[in-house]
């Protein structure tokens, strides 16, 4: 672990700061934790291994000190073991936060989380096929990865979400969603989380403007087939109107008729994706 | 016909009975030789359908083992201008079995034919760095598509 913070005088000065009650010193000591990280997360990219998550419950000097700060902001509400043990999975928060392609790995570890991909994390043909089809239909539902896309016979790909996914695979990286939402929820631990926030930013969970609820609950028990071809009506919505998308839908994607076509639609519309709009009054590419 | 009229007929043609079953146990035997020659043929054909199929299945497979070892090659490779040139060649032998021999992948795996095709098409565009790490991915690819491989069924018939 002594390899995370190359100068240990970081978390001291985030600490001392912090017990002087200056706030602006210690947000600027976190920052520069979080972008020790983000290095981290550059050299990883660059080929070089990640540290791993912190594990167990022994804590080296740094993370001892920043321990220390998550008792001294809870002004002794909480016993030393309580706060060292929020403060392993907080490191694992920041652990996450160097994970290249980290909205990627977050909503691969939702997806995870929620049992849409298996809970073993590997290249398997369903991960892949699941991942794509779900992070392009999300885009419906407020959450968009950033990728560029492409609709062939089998629904959505994007050759650039497979890089980074087995970029994540290979690097054995993955996100605990169980864990940063059980953090999210512990009192004790909510100053300190919001001072981590404001230093970098926010923490990205998926859920800022996604309907994350209604995706969920639209893809969960979904096989791959029905995933393909709604991520086909996802990509083809608006551009004929919606009367005749499932014919379009049908011609486009393999072993898919106008019916199955017709059905999906209609899981996806009784689910009221917030992105989908209006048809246009004529047919017409709407990309 | 009445019944007189069949037995005259009968009897009208009762000297050449003999000619007559010479002419019929011939004309069977030759149709019965050339059912066997048909049978034979189809056989032939079948052997030759079946040593196709087996044929391609092989040859996809070992285009696809070579062409993972020329990614692993590729990817070692530190000049741009010869990746690339690497790049295309993979793309094209890829491209051309796949599409001819795209049967003999199982039904499950398939839609990873279109995602290989894509990801190299793609690594074409970008720069050096980013098109060797989307190579990379191929090569995953690549192996799952071997992992795959699957006769078609043959011709019940």
């Amino acid at each position: 672990m002594s390899t995370i913070v190359k100068d240990p005088q970081e978390a001291r000065k985030a600490l001392l700061a912090y017990r002087l009650g200056d706030t602006q010193e210690a947000r600027k000591a976190l920052s520069a934790l979080l972008r020790e990280y983000e290095s981290m997360a550059r050299s990883a990219m660059a080929g070089h291994a990640l540290p791993p998550a912190p594990v167990g419950d022994r804590l080296d000097g740094r993370e001892e000190a920043v321990a220390r700060l998550a008792l001294d902001r809870a002004s002794g509400t909480v016993s030393l073991v309580n706060s060292v043990g929020l403060l392993m999975r907080l490191l694992r928060i920041l652990h996450t936060l160097a994970i290249p392609h980290t909205d990627l790995a977050m909503f691969v570890g939702l997806l995870r989380h929620c049992g849409v991909l298996p809970k073993e994390q590997s290249h398997s043909l369903e991960e892949q096929e699941k991942l794509h089809k779900c992070a392009f239909i999300a885009r419906a539902f407020g959450l968009d990865l950033g990728y560029e896309w492409h609709l062939h016979e089998y629904g959505a790909f994007s050759s650039f979400l497979a890089a980074d996914h087995v970029e994540l695979v290979d690097g054995k990286m993955k996100v605990d969603i169980g864990e940063i939402v059980d953090l999210m929820a512990a009192p004790e631990l909510a100053e300190l989380v919001e001072l981590v926030e404001e230093a970098q930013g926010s923490v990205p969970l998926p859920t800022a403007g996604f309907e994350v609820d209604r995706f969920i609950s639209l893809v969960s028990g979904k096989d791959r087939a029905w995933l393909s071809v709604a991520s086909a009506v996802v990509h083809e919505k608006g551009s004929c109107p919606d009367d005749s998308l499932p014919a379009r839908v049908a011609r486009i994607t393999a072993d898919c008729d106008e019916k199955t076509a017709r059905r999906v639609m209609a899981d996806l519309e009784s689910s009221r994706p917030p992105a989908w709009g209006a048809p246009p009054a004529e047919a017409g590419r709407g990309d | 016909m009445a019944i007189e009229e069949l037995i005259a007929a009968l009897e009208a043609i009762e000297p050449y009975g003999s000619i007559i079953a010479i002419a019929g146990s011939v004309s069977g035997t030759i149709a019965l030789i050339r059912s066997a020659a048909a049978f034979k043929k189809t056989r032939e054909f079948r052997a030759h359908m079946e040593a196709e199929r087996s044929s391609d299945t092989e040859s996809l497979a070992g285009i696809l083992r070579a062409c993972g070892d020329t990614i692993a090659h590729a990817l070692l490779v530190t000049d741009p201008e010869a990746y690339f040139r690497s790049l295309a060649a993979i793309s094209m032998t890829l491209q051309a079995s796949l599409f001819r021999h795209g049967g003999h992948i199982a039904h499950d795996a398939r839609p990873l034919v279109p995602d290989l095709l894509r990801v190299l098409l793609d690594a074409s565009t970008v720069g050096h760095r980013r098109s060797a790490k989307m190579l990379r991915t191929a090569s995953r690819q690549v192996e799952t598509l071997l992992d795959n491989i699957q006769s078609p069924p043959a011709d019940p018939r």
